[in-house]
């Protein structure tokens, strides 16, 4: 049991807990969050992973998931513009579909 | 040697236990001004307690002036947030000691 | 010892992960999804890698909670926020389980048979650092080695940017900050503001040589932006709108045109001149610092203001 190992398996049981919520929840806030949790999820299992192979700190992986934060809060601001606008428009915080359920 | 790791196993450990004090404090107090006293009073003595225990860890003046900035900048940052929770609170006629739930949500920062 | 704080730090992460799942009310929610991102900074020291851990602690912990507070702030302010409206229905729940038990049992499946790399990266990036123009890994990778991916992805920053500008249909309606000034607030900004621009070029600097670089101190500048916007001092009103405009593409075009730049000198695309190469690295952060600072920034102040009516509040923040 490495540390590389541990965090992969965390990032796994992140992402398996943010595809629940994803699912399960209605409100579109409570999905960004969750959707959010498979980000960071999938994030700590490509640096454990990528890492676990070689046993060293791999550089290169670390480059991507840097670059990948930051798209992943620029995808999240736009998802909050959309959410307001949604919320504006039609007084809801849910998407129609789970309205009807 | 031994005199000293024991010396900051005693502070590490102290500091510790304030952080558990102060978050004790903060599910355990009724409203938001006791609250903001728990959080804000014990975590500043407890992260300096744990930043004293570091220092001679091995020392060297830059690290230790870091550490000290640090402790610095959060006892500046949490008396900060704690004032404007708290002039929020009055702001918003938060009473003495509400009933439970509801009482801390809104305030942030 | 070092296997214990591991597992401490995971079963702390999964167990804040799941608060932030199913807690009942929504702002413990956010307050858990915050805190999920402070104790993911600590996982990433642990798995050796310090430069997502800045990144992480500013902009997962820092700039995320942020928009996602001040979101929460204007639904509850401008709506009847529905308490509790999700009745967990049982096909949805069904549904939910087996679908994320499904995903988890495929990537433990691949973790546990995990091939051996053909290639050893990390040797690669040794062998070819010398003649990258910066001496931190990192660094090299994003501006030298694997460039292309960091043009294309400052590409889709500005493209959220410019989705957001489309998307606020009035330009000029900006919230007002309720309540009375704070006095407090304004002298320890006087204190914090500059310590945070410092700190920011600090980490564009130390970028070359140990962890830090364009992103990290550009989502530094962004939050000492957005702190200045949140006590009510707003950039984006103080400069003028073509500015702002400027400063928003800037980093993009400058990077643009040194990639083209080395088209015309003959060379493949991005392809630094010998000898030159640490320079044009350095002038592309610079350019990148300021632009990721003002993108951060606007796509905060779009999710800000209200769209189309006029209608006061919609910031619960400071």
């Amino acid at each position: 049991m490495d540390t590389n190992l541990i965090f992969t398996l965390g990032g796994i049981g992140l992402c398996g807990l943010g595809l629940f919520g994803f699912i399960y929840h209605c409100h579109l806030l409570r999905r960004l969050i969750a959707f959010n949790l498979i980000g960071n999820g999938t994030f700590l299992i490509m640096v454990g992973f990528a890492q676990r192979g070689q046993g060293v700190t791999d550089h290169v992986i670390q480059a991507l998931v840097l670059t990948g934060i930051v798209v992943a809060v620029s995808a999240t601001a736009l998802a909050l513009v959309l959410i307001r606008r949604w919320f504006h428009l039609k007084g809801s915080t849910q998407l129609p579909e789970d309205d009807a359920s | 040697m031994t005199a000293l790791v024991i010396l900051q196993s005693l502070l590490l450990i102290s500091g510790a236990l304030m952080f558990v004090v102060g978050s004790i404090g903060l599910l355990r107090f009724p409203d938001t001004y006791t609250r903001i006293h728990a959080l804000t009073k014990a975590d500043n003595v407890g992260l300096g307690l744990i930043i004293i225990g570091l220092i001679p860890a091995n020392f060297s003046l830059l690290v230790t002036l870091k550490l000290l900035l640090i402790w610095l900048l959060v006892m500046l940052a949490s008396a900060l947030s704690g004032h404007l929770v708290a002039w929020e609170a009055r702001a918003k006629q938060v009473p003495l000691a509400p009933s439970e739930g509801e009482s801390n949500d809104e305030l942030t920062d | 010892m070092n296997l214990l704080i591991d597992l401490t730090l995971l079963t702390g992460i999964l167990a804040i992960a799941a608060t932030s799942l199913l807690s009942r009310s929504l702002f413990q929610s956010v307050i858990f999804f915050i805190l999920l991102g402070l104790t993911l900074a600590l996982g990433w020291i642990r798995l050796g890698a310090p430069d997502i851990a800045l990144a992480e602690a500013a902009i997962g912990a820092g700039i995320t909670g942020v928009l996602l507070l001040d979101t929460l702030g204007h639904l509850k302010k401008t709506g009847k926020l529905d308490k509790d409206e999700h009745r967990p229905s049982y096909p949805r729940l069904l549904l939910a389980i087996l679908s994320s038990v499904t995903l988890v049992v495929l990537l433990l499946w691949a973790v546990f048979h995990q091939p051996t790399p053909a290639i050893q990266l990390h040797l690669l990036v040794e062998e070819a650092l010398p003649d990258s123009g910066v001496s931190h890994q990192i660094t090299a990778v994003l501006l030298n080695f694997r460039s292309y991916d960091t043009l294309l992805e400052v590409g889709v920053l500005v493209l959220a940017v410019l989705v957001g500008l489309a998307l606020q249909t009035d330009q000029h309606q900006q919230d007002s900050l309720p309540g009375l000034p704070n006095p407090l607030l304004h002298a320890c900004l006087t204190l914090l503001v500059p310590a945070m621009l410092i700190t920011s070029m600090y980490l564009l600097w130390a970028g070359s040589d140990r962890p830090g670089g364009a992103f990290q101190a550009g989502a530094m500048l962004a939050a000492a932006f957005i702190l200045l916007h949140l006590s009510g001092i707003k950039l984006s009103a103080q400069l003028s709108h073509r500015m702002m405009q400027f400063g928003l593409l800037l980093g993009f075009t400058v990077f643009l045109v040194v990639a083209t730049s080395s088209v015309i000198g003959g060379r493949p695309l991005l392809a630094y001149p010998d000898g030159g190469a640490g320079l044009l690295i350095l002038l592309i952060e610079l350019a990148l610092t300021l632009s990721i600072g003002l993108i951060l920034l606007s796509l905060f102040t779009i999710a800000n203001s209200p769209p189309l009516s006029s209608r006061s509040g919609g910031s619960n923040g400071h």
